[in-house]
């Protein structure tokens, strides 16, 4: 068995139901650079009016005190926290997992204000980065980095094929795991397809390295059966 | 006590108390902050009771009620306050202080009890010579303040009493056999057996790093101003 051949099931008709792990969604991934939008008021006297800066993180600066600048009650920045503004692709992801604390889990307070925040889903994701192809010459992912990463050699890039069949796939960087309310996860988010529980184990044991979390035994197994198929060409560094 | 006179009590003794801590060029706001503080101070000993029949409401981005300012009008015509002029280097404000003939009012003799008093003390102090730690404060640390609506009435009996819990209070149970258990527990654990990675980190690598990363952030610099619509 190869890494082409834990995907023979790869693409699904699901347009409803929950998010599960291993399905695609397309989400608003956001880079991991980032500007603090500094803000006070224009005028002391109005809260709707206010000034901004775009500036780098100053960790003497910043999540302070902001002694000279009165507090805007509409943007709900506090002393301790600022609005930071980062670029962002909307990009498939996997689903790794997700949490959650039903309104019947929860019986540590009545108070809606209290309990919402536990009953929001949160997932994992992991977002897929287009490989180089002849209309993205330029990117990250050349054929030569790519066969690489298809053959397994990293713990935090794993390759998936193309969701339309055309080109060379797409790269789950497993450097980039972050986390996204469910309430992006709608059923038009959905890219119709779904890893296979081979290759979301395969996915799962490098996310574990990345990690640093313990894996079964027989996950590891899988993981290197996988991966002696797909070295076996040794042509290929 | 009826409302009004509740209400210029406690104006009377917020003045008192914060001339008796040095803190002078106290103004409407930081007045208005304080009755609300110390109606926050009673809900949370109480279970949610306010000690001022003051109806709160989220006016003008913090809480607010009319009948203050009107409350104050009176004193001043009645010369129980009086106001002065302030200039200082980056601003202008009326200072609002007790006439030298009133009565000096503890937040005791008013009727509040001995442990609010010292909570409410204890915010005078705090933010009685900083406005921006005041408004914080009320704004985003006070229960009432945290998911209300404009022009909504302040719900106080969510207010929590924070002293109720203490982590002193906790049962400490007898743990040796918890971390025997636990020892045995970690000898037997066995590490994930480990993947020999064959990706090169090479210079193929390296462009790619070099790629990935050159798309992150903003280089420019922006600024600009905003008008913010409810």
């Amino acid at each position: 068995m190869g890494i082409r051949e834990i995907y023979p099931t790869f693409k699904e008709n699901k347009t409803q139901g929950p998010a599960l792990p291993g399905q695609l969604f397309w989400v608003p991934t956001p880079q991991i650079d980032f500007s603090i939008i500094e803000t006070k008021r224009a005028n002391p006297l109005n809260h709707s009016q206010v000034e901004f800066t775009l500036a780098d993180y100053d960790s003497a600066k910043h999540y302070k005190e902001k002694a000279a600048h009165l507090p805007v009650k509409l943007l709900q920045i506090d002393h301790k926290s600022e609005a930071l503004l980062c670029k962002s692709k909307k990009r498939p992801c996997v689903v790794l997992g997700s949490a959650s604390v039903s309104i019947a889990d929860s019986n540590a307070s009545s108070s809606p204000r209290q309990t919402r925040p536990l009953t929001d889903e949160t997932f994992l994701l992991a977002p897929a980065f287009s490989a180089n192809s002849a209309a993205d010459p330029v990117g990250p992912f050349p054929p030569d980095f790519l066969t690489r990463i298809a053959k397994l050699h990293y713990p935090h890039f794993s390759w998936i094929p193309p969701l339309d069949g055309q080109g060379p796939g797409s790269v789950i960087r497993l450097d980039r795991i972050f986390s996204i309310s469910g309430k992006y996860l709608t059923p038009d988010a959905r890219c119709g397809y779904k890893l296979n529980p081979d290759a979301f184990t395969i996915l799962m044991v490098q996310a574990a390295q990345v990690l640093g979390v313990t894996v079964s035994e027989e996950a590891i197994d899988e993981f290197e059966l996988v991966y002696e198929e797909a070295n076996k060409d040794k042509s290929v560094k | 006590m009826d409302n009004m006179k509740n209400t210029d009590k406690s104006i009377a003794a917020i003045l008192s108390e914060l001339e008796a801590l040095g803190i002078k060029n106290a103004t409407e706001t930081s007045v208005v902050k304080f009755l609300y503080l110390m109606d926050y101070a009673n809900a949370c000993a109480t279970g949610g009771q306010k000690f001022t029949n003051i109806n709160w409401k989220f006016e003008s981005f913090g809480p607010f009620d009319a009948s203050i300012r009107s409350e104050l009008a009176t004193m001043l015509s009645r010369a129980v306050v009086s106001k002065a002029p302030v200039v200082m280097p980056d601003r202008e404000f009326s200072a609002i202080s007790l006439s030298k003939d009133q009565a000096r009012l503890t937040f005791e003799q008013i009727g509040l009890s001995d442990s609010i008093a010292v909570q409410v003390r204890g915010y005078l102090k705090e933010f009685g010579r900083n406005l921006t730690k005041l408004l914080n404060f009320v704004y985003y640390k006070t229960e009432p303040m945290a998911e209300v609506q404009p022009n909504q009435v302040l719900d106080f009996t969510g207010c929590a009493d924070k002293n109720s819990f203490s982590s002193q209070s906790l049962p400490k149970p007898d743990l040796t056999e918890f971390h025997a258990k636990m020892a045995a527990l970690k000898a037997k654990r066995k590490p994930s057996r480990a993947i020999k990675w064959a990706g090169l980190y090479d210079e193929t690598y390296e462009r790619a790093v070099a790629v990935m990363n050159a798309d992150e952030g903003f280089e420019v610099i922006l600024e600009g101003s905003a008008i913010l619509a409810i």
